[in-house]
């Protein structure tokens, strides 16, 4: 029996829901052995997440043959990507692999405005700017887009699907379509992302065809493990060493900063104006062998993508690329064009300019241009918070442009603790209303709206596009929503207070002190071989516990805070000063005050050869 | 057209492209630095009648705004490769130190005979200036002032900043023939020249002024110090030929090690990154 059979990778992972057992009479001397034991993660679970093994994806095998008799007859394939970070992951991916494949090969650069649908309109647009196209290759998407794939049919072309979203009845109209979530599909594994979907195409059709390719081919992990994260998948089974091998293969395009700046100190600081991208490792290997130019496009792209972000400093060393980098900086940055009306090109631009200037230069607008985005998102907050809001504090009406209404209700739900949704404001009442709806994770935004007619909810339990018939509904919304989160909130009652894996500090209900620092160093270098983390698998957290500390804003503007514990300890909080340093100072000034706590992530700092312990706050309990 | 000859062809065109922006770079930027310190030299003049003050004034604003590049604009003072550690040039101070010495011997009886044979009414104003200053003034130029001033301006500014478009071996020459220009005089110029070639090569190595500083005084304090009849004794072809070519022999071998030492290997990153103590 698959191990994926016995684990029921959706509903019934120890890690959805941690177990704190109630048993627990001796206090663990190993941290690291009560942490896992906390998150039910025992060696027989952690062995069977990192199994690789899967099952073959139905119609692969056609899908790779339909290719190989295109390449023999000399057709032509446009591929037609989604336009988030997995559609660009897997469009930059396909474009390169089929190039290095031989095949003869365009990449359309989609209309986010249209949507994730690919329409009529897309087909007539690939038509007249690629009018020598035979076949059209999905990536993304497209397994529910029948107008667009009966558009394409109508031309003649062969239609080619590749997508990870569930297919709805009636079911694909393509001629070819390979997804994991197809009504009819026994993969093990749903959560895959659309890169990877592609990527498995790319190597069967390598492995079958031109094995020479396959290690070429293989280096395109890096897109497809990027989507992966990118695209929340959970990082478990065949998708945890694809994040591995994508991070590797990253790392080897990572040029580090020749340190040549001198500073005040006698010493040298990086200079990453002068990382010379050629350098790149893996560019260097690709450079002895013949490779089309469009295949080592791609990963040159991907090398002054790292040059760009550590110009904006974003990237200090190549420990900084990880699974953080691509969720917390990748991601949002290629994402940050659709939300603020900004064009997509560029996106793509990154990896398949004609020189490796042109490529950063795009990458800088994109970072740019994700400033802005910061900027714009803190201006259309403030209209939530103090504008003319009638029916907050679940629903708000903001003037941003549609693709900030995720973020922005992503913020009100962090700040408030409760489901907001964020839609436009109507003139009338007729007027049909949509935006986005952001929820903890005891809320389920898409269940408790089924069942009405006026409204719709689309996407993630607790992240979806709302739709109301009009907007008449709003205050029906308001209501349903109000209700349903005070009867969640009595039922999940403990579940909702964000809990430690450990607490830390100097209470009794501590399971160690943060005094000896030694212990905590070793759990967290244990935790480190662990990885990678992200969704259904995250990162433990920590509750630590300060009676004392002292309080202090740092950073360029003053932005930052540290909070040191009377043994030196040191507790960082991002962006946390406006909010919370006169609060902390009080605290700390106050000697009868009660300890504080934080939810907080252990870390090790390397600096100048000395290796120290210290916490990133991620809130206060 | 193969990909491989349009990748040669765009190759082709980015290095002539690069080519010709290293001599814009290598012209412009001792116009700029030098222009600006002869204005400075000018301004000071006109404000004070003694040259040794001027110089001094003018030396003082110069050394602030190196101190002042250093601190608000050090990326202007950057250029690749990354400082070497120590060791990747093994016994590096015992041969600068060997080599400086045959570079003054040369440098001293070379101008002695250029002097003797030429003459020179520029180096006969000069030692008129240093008479006529009087005694600990000139001492203070000599030993001070001068090493720390021209230190400042032509390997804390002039060579980094020529460096970052430009070879090293194009930067230490142009330097050199700069700072011996700078002198105003064919003695002092021949005596400086292979100094101007080894201070360039310490400033390569270590990415500091301090060193070159240090140096620079030690020459000028020998140069005080060493007898007039041991630098006429020297001062023949001869003598000066053979030491030329000693002092010559080395500085390619240090060169060679320093230059050689950065480069990186076939695949990966530098062979040192550890910061020269």
């Amino acid at each position: 029996m698959n191990s994926k059979d016995t684990m029921n990778t959706k509903t019934t992972l120890p890690d959805a829901a941690r177990q704190w057992r109630a048993d627990e009479t001796e206090p663990a001397a190993d941290l690291f052995a009560l942490l896992c034991q906390r998150r039910g993660w025992t060696d027989e679970y952690l062995t069977a997440i990192d199994s690789s093994e899967h099952a073959v994806l139905k119609d692969l095998d056609t899908m790779v043959a339909a290719l190989e008799e295109i390449r023999r007859s000399g057709g032509t394939i446009t591929i037609a990507p989604d336009f988030d970070m997995d559609g660009i992951s897997s469009g930059v991916l396909g474009y390169a692999g089929l190039k290095e494949l031989g095949f003869n090969v365009n990449l359309h650069i989609p209309d986010y405005r249209r949507g994730h649908d690919l329409t009529p309109e897309d087909i007539a647009e690939i038509n007249a700017r690629f009018p020598g196209t035979t076949a059209l290759l999905t990536c993304d998407g497209g397994v529910n887009s029948h107008a667009g794939i009966g558009a394409a049919r109508m031309l003649g072309w062969q239609t080619l699907v590749t997508d990870h979203h569930q297919e709805l009845e009636p079911g694909s109209q393509a001629d070819i379509t390979v997804d994991p979530c197809r009504l009819d599909e026994t993969y093990a594994l749903r959560g895959i992302c659309g890169a990877h979907v592609l990527y498995q195409i790319l190597e069967a059709y390598a492995a079958a065809h031109q094995p020479f390719k396959l290690w070429a081919i293989r280096l395109l992990r890096l897109f497809a493990g990027l989507g992966t994260v990118s695209d929340v998948m959970p990082v478990l089974y065949e998708n945890r060493q694809l994040v591995r091998d994508s991070l590797s293969i990253a790392r080897l395009l990572h040029v580090s900063a020749p340190k040549t700046i001198p500073n005040p100190w006698g010493g040298m600081d990086p200079d990453p104006d002068a990382i010379d991208i050629a350098r790149a490792t893996l560019l260097q290997l690709l450079a002895t062998e013949d490779h089309d130019p469009a295949y080592v496009a791609a990963f040159e792209g991907f090398a002054a993508l790292l040059k760009a972000f550590a110009q904006a400093g974003r990237i200090r060393d190549i420990d900084s690329v990880n699974e953080g980098f691509y969720g917390f900086y990748l991601a949002p940055a290629m994402n940050s064009p659709r939300r603020t009306g900004y064009p997509i090109d560029d996106c793509f631009a990154v990896f398949t300019a004609p020189c490796i200037a042109e490529r950063l230069a795009a990458m800088h607008r994109i970072i740019e241009n994700n400033e802005r985005r910061k900027e714009l998102t803190a201006l259309h907050l403030a209209e939530l918070t103090d504008g003319d809001q009638p029916l907050a504090p679940w629903v708000y009406f903001s003037a941003a442009p549609g693709g900030m209404y995720g973020l922005l209700a992503n913020q009100m739900m962090e700040q408030l603790g409760h489901p907001v949704v964020v839609v436009n404001r109507p003139t009338t009442p007729d007027e049909p209303v949509s935006g986005s709806g952001r929820a903890p994770g005891w809320f389920d935004i898409i269940t408790t709206l089924d069942g009405y007619d006026e409204l719709h909810a689309i996407g993630h339990q607790q992240a979806c596009g709302v739709k109301l018939r009009t907007a008449q509904a709003l205050d029906q919304l308001v209501t349903i929503l109000e209700d349903s989160t005070r009867v969640a909130m009595l039922t999940a009652g403990d579940a909702m207070r964000p809990a430690g894996d450990l607490v830390l500090g100097a209470g009794s209900d501590c399971d160690a002190t943060l005094d000896d620092t030694e212990p905590l160093v070793e759990l967290v270098r244990r935790v480190e071989t662990l990885r990678p983390f992200g969704h259904e698998f995250t990162e433990p957290v920590v509750e630590i516990v300060l009676d004392r500390f002292a309080v202090k804003a740092i950073g360029s503007e003053k932005q930052h805070l540290r909070l040191t514990t009377a043994t030196g300890l040191a507790c960082l909080w991002w962006n946390a000063a406006e909010a919370q340093l006169e609060r902390l100072a009080e605290i700390a000034e106050d000697t009868t005050a009660q300890p504080t706590r934080f939810l907080a992530k252990l870390q090790l700092n390397e600096f100048l050869g000395e290796t120290r312990l210290q916490a990133v706050i991620e809130r206060s309990i | 057209m193969p990909n491989a000859v349009r990748s040669q062809e765009a190759g082709r065109g980015a290095t002539l492209h690069r080519g010709l922006a290293g001599t814009i770079w290598c012209l412009l930027v001792p116009v700029a630095v030098l222009g600006g310190y002869l204005v400075l030299v000018l301004m000071s003049s006109a404000w004070v009648t003694s040259p040794v003050l001027a110089g001094t004034i003018a030396g003082a604003v110069v050394v602030i705004m190196f101190g002042g590049v250093r601190l608000l604009k050090p990326a202007w003072l950057s250029f690749a490769p990354e400082v070497l550690p120590a060791s990747a040039t093994p016994r590096f101070w015992p041969r600068i130190a060997l080599t400086a010495v045959l570079m003054f011997l040369t440098g001293q009886a070379a101008a002695a005979w250029i002097y003797t044979h030429l003459g020179s009414t520029g180096f006969d104003q000069h030692v008129q200036t240093q008479q006529s200053s009087g005694f600990v003034p000139s001492l203070l130029v000599s030993l001070l002032v001068a090493p720390i001033v021209e230190e400042s301006l032509f390997r804390g500014l002039l060579y980094p900043m020529l460096r970052k478009k430009a070879g090293a071996v194009v930067a230490a020459v142009l330097s050199s023939l700069l700072f011996a220009a700078m002198h105003g005089n064919s003695v002092q110029a021949v005596a400086v020249i292979p100094l101007g070639l080894l201070l360039a090569l310490v400033a390569e190595r270590t990415r500091r002024v301090w060193p070159c500083v240090v140096l620079h005084l030690a020459y000028n304090f020998a140069a005080m110090m060493l007898p007039q009849a041991a630098i006429q004794a020297m001062s023949t072809p001869l003598c000066i030929g053979l030491f030329s070519a000693a002092w010559a022999v080395l500085l390619v071998l240090l060169a060679r090690q320093v230059l050689s030492a950065g480069i990186t290997d076939q695949i990966g990153e530098p062979r040192a990154r550890v910061r020269v103590e």
